[in-house]
């Protein structure tokens, strides 16, 4: 799928507080401010930790660390994320394959070391929960791109989040399937005016009500890229929250194709120079 | 320095294999400042009542350990330690060797009639050229199928308790060498097995002896089963095989070939007088079978089509029928797998599956049916991010009505702690594969602490 927007970026976001001023005459369509968002320099490849903690309502956490990759073949990007602890889910691997192509589904596996066998994430499990956290499988494969062709857009005006200004876009799935299928009914991100990183993200449902945000902090600039350190997903109807902390981001050492086959999901974590 | 001289040949062969890995990875590259090694495993403890006997069918302890070594830059040792022990459960009595099936180093070590200690993994990773190079004890999967299998039978499996253990704990890991690389678009795996074992078969009089499909002996006749004849001879008895795999248009493809002995022996058999009386006597061979295949596999908008088919060449099964000269006979199967898997909801996965083998020889008083059929089906929910998963699989025999009902509840209590509760319910004709255990039907109960 279409237009590349940057790694981590894409989680969609509004700011919680935000004040949307009425410049909508004077601002440009959503789509445009996507595309240009799009345009930004991703790096060909990159590899990263993640650390999440899944929270409970209740405060109790649970958590994970996994190594993430990512490169890209010509229009197309190809994703791997590896857990690595806890014990019990060590091993288990998700691969992306995200086409240019809007008319072509992407493709995604999830390899489970219990069955020893990659299983096909088909569309319809988009808007499924990724791994018992509030991220979506969707929202981890659009980490890379996004497609501009599956929604329509509409600027909403200029909002502020963490004292940030921010580009609001409302993004409505252009049919009643895909907002099945993704778990929402819309979407408003903040897209930070400046820099056009995405800063925070709230998903809503049919009645309108906000029922999950996702929030981007902690940017730094690596060379010309700019990399998210904080993503946090809050489902607001259940109190749930999942934080991934990303480290070690390195966008130098280049990473070999063949990390990206179906074959390397069951080698589990690559042998790379530079692993932590 | 002077090897010990090794008496077994695949233990010679094991050696052997680790050796060549420790010499490729250290051709690799250069070695690397430190050999941090990472230990992660479980211990686990399981129950499982029998409900027709009323009684503690099995109590199994095990403890499993999993080293990770990075060798250098880009190789690795992997080592899989397991402990189990199971005071309750009938293994039955074997004379001679407790595992006539394995070869010497892939055997599990007894002790005494309750406890096994097995090394179920011992490999090393790494690359020669654009080969990736798996060298050691290993398992080796193919195929696309769930709880059946066409494809995945590089391995041989422990059935002492059936099909109910995990094909991950049961599947039997065999000493080879395993090399991949691409090939353009496609990735080319050939695999060399040296490892003469095969499935280890429930004894007779144990907790899950197999009797449907096994021809009994006439009527004042004892039956008499010999130590099976097992091939010893290490580069002509081996096993090899290839698979080409490829992502196409959607479709993940594989294409299979396998030249092996088929884990389940064939049983000729002969009459003979002794001082007991009149006894047949089953003289199991293993014999030699060739396996065409492939599988395919691609997503249609939220369905997920998963098929896999192979031709097996020379297969031997047993006839009842005493005209036949030693109650063997010969011909060729086909089998496949057809699935359909789809997330009906959030966080609900189902899967369907339809399973056929036929024989090609329809000789008389053959204890299978030509064509047999089987349908699974499995469903599971997860709830509370992930941390209560509810799931049921049913396997169906459509040739005899019989079946096998698996519910199962496991809560993750923390991320170190689960534990489950399920059923294993067998119920249908005694001819069919499930009905035989109609019996066996059990409650289990499990904690398992990961580390």
């Amino acid at each position: 799928m279409k237009n590349v927007i940057l790694v981590f970026v894409l989680f969609l976001g509004i700011g919680a507080g935000n004040g949307v001023s009425a410049q909508n005459t004077e601002l440009p369509p959503g789509d445009e401010i996507i595309r240009r968002a799009n345009e930004r320099d991703f790096g060909a490849f990159s590899q990263e930790t993640i650390h999440m903690k899944l929270i409970g309502k209740d405060g109790k956490a649970r958590e994970r660390v996994t190594r993430a990759f990512n490169k890209k073949f010509g229009e197309e990007r190809r994703y791997l994320m590896v857990f690595v602890e806890p014990s019990n889910v060590k091993g288990t691997a998700l691969l992306t394959y995200d086409y240019l192509e809007s008319s072509k589904d992407d493709d995604q596996w999830l390899y489970l070391p219990a069955m020893r066998k990659s299983r096909r994430v088909p569309a319809g499990e988009r808007g499924g929960a990724f791994l018992g956290t509030d991220f979506t499988f969707e929202d981890i494969k659009t980490q890379s791109r996004i497609s501009v062709e599956d929604y329509s857009w509409k600027t909403l005006g200029i909002g502020d989040v963490d004292g940030h200004p921010c580009y609001t876009i409302e993004a409505t799935p252009l049919t009643q399937e895909l907002a099945k299928e993704l778990g929402y009914a819309k979407v408003r991100i903040h897209l930070d005016q400046e820099l056009l990183l995405l800063r925070l993200s709230e998903f809503c449902d049919d009645s309108g009500e906000v029922t999950r945000t996702i929030s981007i902090r902690d940017f730094e600039q690596v060379g010309d890229i700019w990399t998210a350190g904080t993503l946090e997903a809050k489902n607001l109807k259940t109190g749930h929250s999942t934080l991934f902390t990303v480290t070690e981001s390195d966008f130098t050492t280049e990473i070999p194709d063949d990390v990206f086959s179906l074959q390397s999901l069951e080698r589990g974590l690559p042998n790379l120079p530079g692993r932590p | 320095m002077r090897l010990p001289r090794l008496r077994h040949r695949t233990l010679r062969a094991a050696v052997l294999l680790l050796g060549a890995g420790v010499a490729a990875a250290q051709e690799a590259t250069a070695e690397p400042e430190e050999f941090p090694v990472q230990v992660h495993g479980h211990l686990s403890l399981e129950s499982g009542f029998g409900v027709a006997e009323s009684k503690l069918q099995s109590m199994r302890f095990e403890g499993l350990a999993h080293f990770d070594a990075p060798l250098t830059d880009s190789a690795s040792f992997t080592g899989i330690l397991r402990l189990r022990s199971d005071p309750f459960f009938d293994y039955g009595h074997l004379d001679g060797r407790d595992f006539p099936e394995l070869s010497f180093a892939s055997s599990p070590v007894r002790f005494g009639e309750e406890a096994e200690l097995e090394l179920r993994e011992a490999y090393i990773r790494t690359q020669a050229g654009k080969w990736n190079l798996t060298l050691g004890k290993q398992q080796i999967v193919w195929g696309v199928a769930d709880g059946l299998k066409v494809l995945d039978v590089v391995n041989p499996q422990d059935l002492r308790e059936f099909i109910l253990d995990d094909f991950e704990d049961s599947r039997m890991p065999l000493w080879a060498v395993n090399a991949e690389r691409p090939i353009k678009d496609w990735t080319l795996q050939l695999i060399w097995i040296p490892d003469t074992s095969y499935h280890v078969i429930p004894r007779q009089d144990s907790e899950f002896e197999i009797t449907s499909g096994v021809p009994s002996p006439p009527r004042g006749f004892e039956l008499e089963i010999e130590e099976p004849d097992k091939p010893g001879r290490f580069f002509a008895d081996s096993d090899v095989g290839l698979q080409l795999s490829a992502f196409k248009g959607g479709w993940e493809i594989t294409f299979n070939y396998l030249y092996h002995y088929d884990d389940i022996p064939a049983f000729p058999r002969s009459f003979r007088l002794s001082e007991d009386g009149q006894e047949v006597v089953a003289h199991p061979e293993y014999k030699r079978s060739h396996l065409i295949g492939g599988s395919l596999s691609r997503a249609f908008g939220g369905l997920t089509f998963r098929a896999e088919y192979g031709l097996f060449l020379d297969k031997y099964y047993s006839t009842g029928s005493y005209l036949d000269r030693d109650g063997v006979v010969r011909g060729d199967s086909v089998s496949y797998v057809l699935g359909f898997d789809w997330f009906a909801f959030n966080n609900t996965f189902m899967s369907v599956q339809v399973f056929q083998d036929w024989f090609t020889n329809d000789a008389k008083g053959l204890e299978r049916d030509p064509v047999q059929t089987y349908i699974t089906c499995f469903a599971q929910h997860r709830f509370l991010h992930d941390t209560l998963t509810v799931e049921g699989m049913w396997l169906f025999d459509v040739n005899h009505g019989d079946g096998l009902i698996r519910p199962k509840v496991t809560y993750a209590v923390n991320d170190e702690l689960n534990v489950y509760a399920g059923v294993d319910y067998f119920y249908g004709s005694d001819k069919g594969l499930f009905g035989q255990f109609d019996k066996k039907d059990r409650v289990i109960l499990g904690v398992e602490w990961s580390f």
